[in-house]
């Protein structure tokens, strides 16, 4: 076989002979990805700038107010060291973050162990619907806050009540969207387990499970966003470590230039977990 | 033996079967036709085990049918594949749940088996999403043939199919059942005039509310194996064909 260079191809073919003048259509080029991108970051960087410049006029004309100077030396500070500890009362913003992201993590993974079995239940069945559901309903909307003195009663620490009430915060879109995933299953791949006998656990292996996916993937995503937003208010109360009580602290030791760094550091986490579960679920759903 | 005797079911206050009586006996391919609603699909559920009958008789051999069972298999409209496993694990996880006394080497010689006689083995590693119609209902009736079921039930199964994979898969359907299975008798809902003539020993035409479920029953008088190019010219697939014609023509709702 023989290479052929693409620009040769055309007057290899048959009817194409040098003398003809004849030019090939052209498709039009669509945009090519980088310009996109480039447009869409460039856009991104005038919503920046125009924030920029209203906090700045804000912090001109309320002197305790830092402005974006200070906050942004703030912030390059903070990250010089992240993981630097002298003490309970001063570590690096690495550490507090990373403390944090434990706490939500742990709380999160009981209430995926706990919660999707769980919605397999109430989804599967009626009676255990009508059941629990009155039950959620009530919950759900409580502050997950609310549950911190009970934590604190029973387990005994501060850094685990924190923990139980991201669990509580997580418990609920995980269990009603894994509910809605598992009710949702078609008649058709009902029947098809039906007419061929699947027992249970094939049922719920090959036609439940694959179907909840998707949905039970958007439950996590949603607890991971509140649960993020939660861990902040948490630790606060808990006045511990992580990331909510290294804000108290700054605020406490007059240091809000800090406490602007740790919401841009803080909101900058949340996307990256936001797009985790993101591409995780379009992984699923392929 | 199927039988069916003053058989009722109703939806919503509306009697969709109304004193259904048939007999289907041993190694009878029977097809069912008739319009839009007239209850054929939820006759063919009902024999299925997928739905109880409000009053009447439904018995397979004497034994009333009250769920499903691997004596029947069925073959949906829509494929009805599960989309996440593979072609293969379509049908060896169904032959495997309605089969359990089989040991796994049985298993998956049935499945190679079936997979094989529909032409899909080289594609068995592929999802359903992956594959043409055509494709996936041939799976569907691998499955079907796979659980070696005595009855097999057929819900419009290629209505959703071009003409030419149709006419292909109502030969690899005849030659399943007549060559290479235990499967002794079919029952198949249909839309298709020629598709239930060419198919049928009996054809089972079915009219609307508020007459009886069934308006007749036509024989088929010709010898098999049947040949889809010569078989329309027979007098008698003429003869079935007019009949059945005019038999839907006159039930053909108002509205339509």
């Amino acid at each position: 076989m023989t290479l052929i260079h693409p620009s040769d191809t055309e007057a290899d073919l048959p009817g194409a002979g040098p003398p003809a003048p004849s030019v090939a259509p052209q498709r039009p080029k669509p945009p090519s990805r980088l310009v996109a991108m480039g447009r869409s970051i460039g856009w991104a960087a005038v919503g920046a700038t125009v924030i920029v410049l209203f906090w700045a006029i804000v912090a001109r004309s309320s002197p305790d107010l830092p402005g974006p100077s200070e906050g942004f030396a703030a912030l390059r500070r903070l990250l010089r060291y992240p993981f630097y500890d002298l003490g309970p009362n001063d570590k690096g913003i690495g550490i507090q973050l990373g403390v944090s992201l434990v706490k939500v993590f742990t709380g999160f993974a009981f209430a995926v162990v706990v919660g999707v079995p769980l919605g397999f239940l109430i989804g599967g069945s009626k009676r255990a619907w009508a059941a629990v559901n009155p039950i959620i309903q009530v919950l759900r909307p409580v502050s997950p806050l609310a549950w911190f003195p009970i934590g604190l009663v029973v387990l005994k620490d501060v850094g685990n009540a924190a923990t139980f009430v991201i669990f509580i915060t997580s418990l609920w879109p995980t269990v009603l969207n894994t509910a809605a995933g598992a009710a949702s299953v078609p008649t058709d791949q009902r029947n098809v387990a039906r007419v061929f006998k699947f027992g249970r656990v094939a049922y719920v292996r090959h036609v439940v499970v694959p179907h909840s996916l998707p949905s039970i993937i958007t439950g996590m995503r949603l607890s991971m966003g509140i649960a993020w937003m939660v861990i902040v208010a948490a630790e606060m109360l808990a006045g511990n470590t992580g990331i909510g009580y290294f804000v108290w602290n700054s605020y406490n030791g007059g240091k809000l230039a800090d406490v602007i760094a740790a919401i841009v550091l803080i909101g900058g986490i949340g996307v990256l977990l936001d797009t985790a579960f993101l591409r995780l679920g379009r992984k699923v759903a392929a | 033996m199927l039988e069916l005797k003053n058989v009722w079911k109703s939806f919503n206050g509306q009697d969709v079967l109304r004193g259904v009586d048939l007999a289907v006996g041993q190694g009878e391919f029977v097809s069912f036709i008739g319009h839009s609603g007239c209850g054929k699909s939820t006759l063919i559920n009902a024999v299925g085990g997928l739905m109880a009958i409000d009053a009447g008789e439904l018995s397979l051999d004497g034994k009333a049918i009250t769920e499903p069972g691997p004596d029947r298999a069925m073959v949906f409209q829509n494929y009805s594949l599960l989309p996440r496993l593979s072609l293969l694990a379509n049908v060896r996880e169904a032959a495997k749940a309605a089969r359990p006394e089989r040991t796994s080497a049985q298993t998956d010689e049935v499945v190679e088996r079936y997979l094989n006689a529909v032409g899909l083995w080289e594609h068995r590693n592929k999802r359903p999403a992956q594959v043409s119609g055509g494709m996936q209902q041939r799976t569907a009736v691998a499955r079907a043939f796979a659980v070696s079921p005595r009855l097999l039930l057929l819900d419009e199964p290629f209505g959703a199919l071009d003409a030419l994979t149709r006419a292909r898969l109502q030969q690899q359907l005849v030659d399943l059942w007549q060559h290479e299975s235990t499967t002794e008798t079919v029952l198949m809902v249909t839309h298709g005039i020629d598709e239930a003539i060419l198919l049928a020993d009996r054809i089972v035409v079915m009219g609307n509310p508020p007459g009886p479920s069934i308006i007749d029953i036509i024989p088929v008088d010709l010898p098999r194996p049947r040949d889809r190019a010569s078989v329309i010219d027979e007098p008698a697939f003429r003869m079935v064909q007019e009949r059945l014609m005019a038999l839907l023509t006159a039930e053909e709702p108002a509205a339509a």
